[in-house]
Formats: C-alpha cells, sequence, structure tokens
C-alpha cells in the first residue's frame, strides 16, 4: 500500500490561557507598567506564547493531546466531536495556520483547507471579482480560476447576477457562489469544516454531491469536519470521534456517530444555549436561552421508555415578533430527522412583545425505542428564521421492564406507535 | 503513471508563514489579487477616483504654506518659492507615512484571511506596499506639475538621485512597516503609540523646514534620521538646493537594508503566533 494522505503522529496543541485582569487596558496604563516592571510584564506577554515550564502551570489548556490517526489515499473520513473537543484546533493545524507544540504531521499531495466559505470576499466587488479573489486566496492561479470560471458561475446559479456587487446579493447566493469557487479546488486533499452547515436544503444535496464526486472519481482524499451526523453517514466510510482533545473513536462511521451521541448526551436539568454557536443566516430577534427538562427523569435527560418527552424552552425576544412559530425537529442516533413539527401562529398569541418567554412543548404518546435522540428547536417569523439550534438538548431514552418484556428494546424502528387493532371473524 | 506527490512535513518548529522566495513567488497571483481589490475598493465608487492620491499632500503642502510658510515665516534659504519646497519633502513624507502605516495594519485588516487560510504571510505588507507605488505615481506627476508652473529645472543628478531616494524610503517604510505589524498583531497598543511616533518623526525631518536650520553642534544626530538624506537629495536635484548628499544617502541604503532585513526575521519569527494570540 501507498504512503497515507495524512498521518497525524501523536500531535499536540497547548494554549495558555491569557489573564485578562492583568493585561494593559490603556496606553498610559502600559507604559506606566512597563515602567515600573519591565521584567514582569515581559515575561507575562511572553509566557502566553511560550511553554518551557508547561507541566507545571495552571493556567494551560491542552486543545489536543496524543492525537494520531492515519487518512489514506482516497478515503473520505469524518472528523466529529462536541464543540471544544479540539477539531477546529486539529484542523487549523493541518492547515497551517498553528503550529503543532508537538508531535508532527506528514502530508502526501497538495492539500487545500476549506475552514469558511468566502474568505476574502469584498462586498463591493463584483461577484466576478471576488470569484478570482477567493479563488486566489484559496490557492488557484489566474489561469486555472479563468478556465473555470464558466463553470463555477454555472454550479451557483447566478449567472444573471455575476457582475454586481456582492453586498447586493442575498445569503443564499452569496453562500452558493462562495462554495462553487471551493468545489473547484482541485487538490489531492481537501480538508472541509462545517461549510454545508448554511445554504437551503436543496443546495446542500448539491454540494454534498459535488464532494462525494470529488471523492469517488478523483480519488481525492477528504477530511470532512461536519456536526451534521447525516451527512457524515452519508458520505464517510469512517469517523474520527475527538473529546477534550483525544481521540475517542476511530472506526466505522456508524460506531463514532453512536459513541459521539452517547458522549453528547444532555446531563444538567436545565441546558443553556448561551454560549452555543449560531448561524450567520439568523435574523436574532429571537434568542433561545436554555431548554429545562420537565419529564420528571432522573438523572435529566433520560428518560425511561413510555415517560413522556417534555421540555420548557425559554426564549428572549428583543424585538416584537409577529406570526411566530416555534419549531422541533427530533433525530434519532443516526443523524435523521424523525419528526418535525412546527407551531401554528393562529393557535397561540400571534403577536409577542420584547420580553422573556417560556414555553412548554411535549410529545404526548409518543412512544421511542430506547436509544439516543436529539432535539433541534428554532423560532421563526415571517420575515424568517429567528434563532435555530439543530442540536439544542441529546436526550437518552432507557429501557423499561415494559419494553425488555414486550420486546420493544429490539425493534429496529424510533417510535412505538399507536395502532388500532379490530380482530373479527370472518365469513362461513 | 502519475508524478510523484508533494510531501509536507507539518511539526512545531516549520516555519508557518514563509518558506521561501520560491513560494512567495508562487503566490504573485494572490498578490497582485490583493493590490487590485485594494485598489478597486478604494477608488471605485469615489467621485475623483484615483484623483484622491493628490488630495492628501496637495492639501498638506496648501496648510503647511498658509500656516509655516506664511503665518510662522519659515525661510526656505533660497530662491525657491515655500510651495514647491515644502511639497518636495510631503510627496516623500506621504509616502512614507502611508507605506508604514498600511503595512503595519495589513495583519489586523485581514485577520479573517489569516486566521483562516494558508499563503505566505509576507504577502499581506507586498501587497500594502504595492497599491502605495501607484499613489506615488500620481503623486509625482503632481510634483512635476508643480515645477513646471514654478519654472523651476531639475538637475542631471535628479535621475539617479530621486529614484535611489524614493527607493531608500520604500525599503525603510516596508521594513518599519514589517516590525510594527508583527508587534501589532502581539502588543495591542503599539497602533497607538505608532501613529504619535510618526508624528514625531516628521518633525524631526525638514519636511516644514531646510534641514541646514538645525544647530551646527546637532546636525550629526539629526542627519542619522534617514528622511534627511532622502528629502536633501529630492531637494537637491530637483530645485537646485545644494548637493545630493550621496555619503548620506549611501547610510541611509544600509539602514533601511538593516531594518528591512530585522524587519522580516521578526516577522517570520512572530507569523507563528498570530492565530493564536491575535
Amino acid at each position: 500500500m501507498s504512503e497515507p494522505a495524512i498521518r497525524v503522529d501523536n500531535v499536540a496543541k497547548l494554549y495558555r490561557l491569557g489573564r485578562r485582569e492583568e493585561r494593559a487596558q490603556t496606553l498610559v496604563g502600559a507604559t506606566a507598567r512597563l515602567l515600573a516592571t519591565p521584567w514582569r510584564n515581559y515575561r507575562q506577554l511572553r509566557r502566553l506564547t511560550h511553554f518551557e515550564d508547561a507541566a507545571q502551570a495552571d493556567d494551560i489548556l491542552w486543545a489536543l493531546r496524543d492525537v494520531s490517526f492515519d487518512v489514506a489515499p482516497g478515503e473520505v473520513v469524518g472528523l466529529i466531536g462536541r464543540n471544544g473537543a479540539g477539531k477546529s484546533t486539529l484542523l487549523k493545524i493541518l492547515s497551517r495556520i498553528t503550529p503543532p507544540t508537538r508531535g508532527r504531521i506528514v502530508v502526501h499531495g497538495r492539500l487545500a483547507s476549506l475552514l469558511e466559505v468566502g474568505t476574502g470576499f469584498h462586498p463591493e466587488l463584483s461577484g466576478r471579482d471576488n470569484v478570482f479573489l477567493n479563488g486566489a486566496i484559496l490557492g488557484m492561479t489566474q489561469r486555472e480560476i479563468q478556465r473555470k470560471f464558466d463553470e463555477i458561475v454555472a454550479f451557483a446559479e447566478i449567472e444573471n447576477f455575476i457582475d454586481t456587487p456582492v453586498k447586493r446579493y442575498s445569503s443564499g447566493m452569496y453562500v452558493r457562489l462562495a462554495f462553487a469557487v471551493a468545489a473547484h479546488l482541485e487538490p489531492e486533499i481537501l480538508i472541509v469544516d462545517e461549510v454545508l452547515a448554511v445554504g437551503d436544503a436543496q443546495f446542500q444535496k448539491k454540494c454534498l454531491g459535488k464532494m462525494r464526486e470529488v471523492s469517488s472519481q478523483g480519488g481525492r482524499t477528504i477530511l470532512f469536519v461536519s456536526h451534521n451526523m447525516d451527512s457524515i453517514l452519508r458520505l464517510c466510510s469512517r469517523a474520527v470521534l475527538l473529546s477534550d482533545g483525544q481521540v475517542h473513536t476511530d472506526g466505522p462511521a456508524r460506531t463514532a456517530v453512536e459513541q459521539y451521541m452517547f458522549l453528547a448526551r444532555s446531563r444538567t436539568l436545565v441546558v443553556s444555549f448561551a454560549g452555543a454557536p449560531r448561524l450567520d443566516i439568523l435574523r436574532g430577534s429571537a434568542r433561545l436561552e436554555s431548554a429545562e427538562d420537565r419529564s420528571g427523569a432522573e438523572p435529566p435527560w433520560s428518560l425511561p421508555y413510555g415517560r413522556e418527552v417534555r421540555l420548557l424552552v425559554r426564549f428572549t425576544l428583543t424585538k416584537p415578533l409577529e406570526f411566530w412559530r416555534i419549531g422541533l425537529a427530533l433525530s434519532g442516533s443516526d443523524g435523521m430527522e424523525i419528526a418535525t413539527w412546527q407551531s401554528d401562529p393562529a393557535a397561540s398569541a400571534p403577536y409577542l412583545a420584547p420580553g422573556r418567554y417560556a414555553c412548554e412543548l411535549r410529545y404526548p404518546g409518543l412512544r421511542l425505542i430506547p436509544d439516543v435522540y436529539f432535539l433541534g428547536v428554532g423560532i421563526r417569523s415571517n420575515f424568517g428564521m429567528e434563532d435555530y439550534l439543530s442540536e439544542a438538548v441529546y436526550f437518552e431514552v432507557l429501557s423499561s421492564p415494559e419494553s425488555a418484556q414486550t420486546g420493544v428494546d429490539t425493534f429496529r424502528g424510533r417510535i412505538v406507535p399507536e395502532v388500532a387493532v379490530d380482530v373479527h371473524a370472518d365469513g362461513p | 503513471m502519475n508524478p510523484p506527490l508533494s510531501t509536507l512535513v507539518i511539526a512545531p518548529e516549520s516555519p508557518m508563514g514563509m518558506a521561501g522566495w520560491r513560494e512567495l513567488w508562487a503566490a504573485r497571483d494572490l498578490w497582485r489579487f490583493l493590490v487590485w481589490r485594494d485598489l478597486k475598493t478604494r477608488y471605485s465608487q469615489s467621485v475623483l477616483g484615483l484623483g484622491w492620491a493628490v488630495v492628501q499632500p496637495l492639501f498638506t503642502m496648501g496648510v503647511f504654506t498658509v500656516i509655516f510658510g506664511g503665518l510662522v515665516g519659515v525661510k526656505t534659504g533660497s530662491a525657491v518659492p515655500y510651495a514647491v519646497f515644502s511639497l518636495t519633502a510631503v510627496v516623500v513624507w506621504t509616502f512614507f507615512q502611508s507605506i508604514v502605516n498600511d503595512a503595519s495594519g495589513c495583519l489586523t485588516t485581514n485577520m479573517g484571511l489569516v486566521t483562516k487560510v494558508y499563503f505566505p504571510r509576507m504577502v499581506l505588507p507586498l501587497a500594502a506596499v504595492t497599491v502605495r507605488l501607484f499613489d506615488l505615481v500620481i503623486m509625482l506627476v503632481l510634483l512635476a506639475a508643480t515645477l513646471a508652473v514654478a519654472r523651476l529645472k531639475p538637475e542631471a543628478s535628479a535621475v539617479a538621485a530621486v529614484p535611489v531616494a524614493l527607493l531608500i524610503t520604500l525599503v525603510l517604510g516596508t521594513g518599519a512597516g514589517l516590525w510594527l505589524s508583527a508587534l501589532a498583531v502581539q502588543y495591542r497598543d503599539v497602533r497607538h503609540g505608532q501613529m504619535f511616533l510618526l508624528q514625531l518623526l516628521m518633525y524631526a525631518s525638514p519636511v516644514i523646514y531646510a534641514a541646514d536650520r538645525v544647530p551646527k553642534a546637532w546636525q550629526r544626530l539629526y542627519s542619522l534620521n534617514p528622511l534627511v538624506g532622502i528629502i536633501g537629495a529630492m531637494r537637491g536635484s530637483l530645485l537646485g538646493m545644494g548637493p545630493v548628499p550621496w555619503g548620506l544617502l549611501g547610510l541611509d541604503t544600509v539602514l533601511a537594508i538593516i531594518l528591512y532585513a530585522s524587519g522580516a526575521w521578526y516577522f517570520h519569527r512572530a507569523m507563528r503566533l498570530f492565530a493564536d494570540v491575535a
């Protein structure tokens, strides 16, 4: 077998957390302190980037530790993990944006990184100009871009707008163009980070298709980072799960995804959404604050089979909302969305003034088969999606004596519905 | 049979932003696009377009002429009118100041690129400086027009002296910009101190006044400022105000090269920290 396309060998990355109160706020303050204790200041600033005494210090953070894995040429490998697990750090190291503290990585072939769509896009320039600019930033030569220009524009479906300034584009057009440029990169190895989280479902499918085409035809190696378990399972044969900076699982995608779900279980009664990453395209007049488990399960979010899923979602409105809807998306451990629902604007108060709200939601009569599930929550108004979290809470349905005895534990479906049955003798 | 694939090793000691001149040359398309982006966005939507490049020096010259030439009564020490006298230096100073400011801020301005994509980082300050070369050309046209209006004929030495002086300014400014950009990304107060220091430097240079006004005792120290030699050369060759100080220019060349080389060295060293500290 030939050399692995990527070999990650015992990579570690350490950050020293800066002490906020000790950093000077004003120039005057800084100069005064510098004059007073220049040596101390210099040492402190130097500590931020030098780690000789790393082992003893208590203000260090190991973003990655002992990470090792190989990616064979032509393989499509997923990289998954909760926020803060170290995925972005590993990508940054692979993309040569930041150096590893320890270990090394050997890459065979040209590597292109897609950490963001539309890097370098300038709002005043036209779509055409931005294609060239963005392409050059991503590493394409002018000739290469010229050669693929028509293809790129056709893929993005914006032929009519290619010469208007990008600031006039809708968010959808912007994303399509940005992704179209990126999709036409021709490296041997491609690293893609969460960039598919934006765009409408139709376009996402097209992008996934293009990526797959890229992988199977060209024999391209892809390292794919995503929070969308569905796309991970569809695209990747293998996945590496990072947890707390270390490799937790390295194996078939299905196994890694299951482990991810298991690790992701919400554990506190109230799950706060304060730090959760949000998509840019959200309008933001509403802000989801938290979800509280009202099912009475102990520990929280671990429901015995048959217990009603019941939660209290708190949200804040910064502007009044008209014709608002709240929506829930229930998905299973394979990332597939099982049950989608949104409220009827006519049923509850159609107009809400700014303020704090609590909304109790429950699924009466829904019996989920023991497994891990997650809920996505969103609030939309007639203007669009105000706030949305695709993986707001993870909860588990545990087997109970009932589910064990009735054989539900072994069922392959996701829900156990109420089925009305009526048997009677038929004919003579 | 496929050509052998390139091998890349990423390790703690890897250079984090430039592996050599070859890589920089390979990134020339990016360099060109960054320059073109800055030019296009700066001037495309303005009424005067590239004409804005002359507004700053003209305006500065105007203010200096009225205040220093007129009100305060600074003498040029020759037959040359104050307006032309100051414009010659203002062109140099504007060029220098704009290179230093643009180069020193290029990393912060392009932080979005630096944290998301790999490319030889040096392209950023070099592109920033290249943009200002366009401005310089326009300012030189303005200067030539002013000389024509004042009926002043440049000396023969101008053919050599002017390009040399401007080249030294370019290297000097880029070097200073490299130092400042690398420092600015690590220490937040650099940007503020820089504005203030540039102001001081302008007054320490013969922009508003002639260099020979400085007392004899201080002349040697004063001449260590590279801009003294540069502006002296410009005024000497274009306005006939004294001989071109070739010896001083030689010293200035050495100083500029040292500043540039050390700036480039420090820039490379600091690049490893950018994504982490900034």
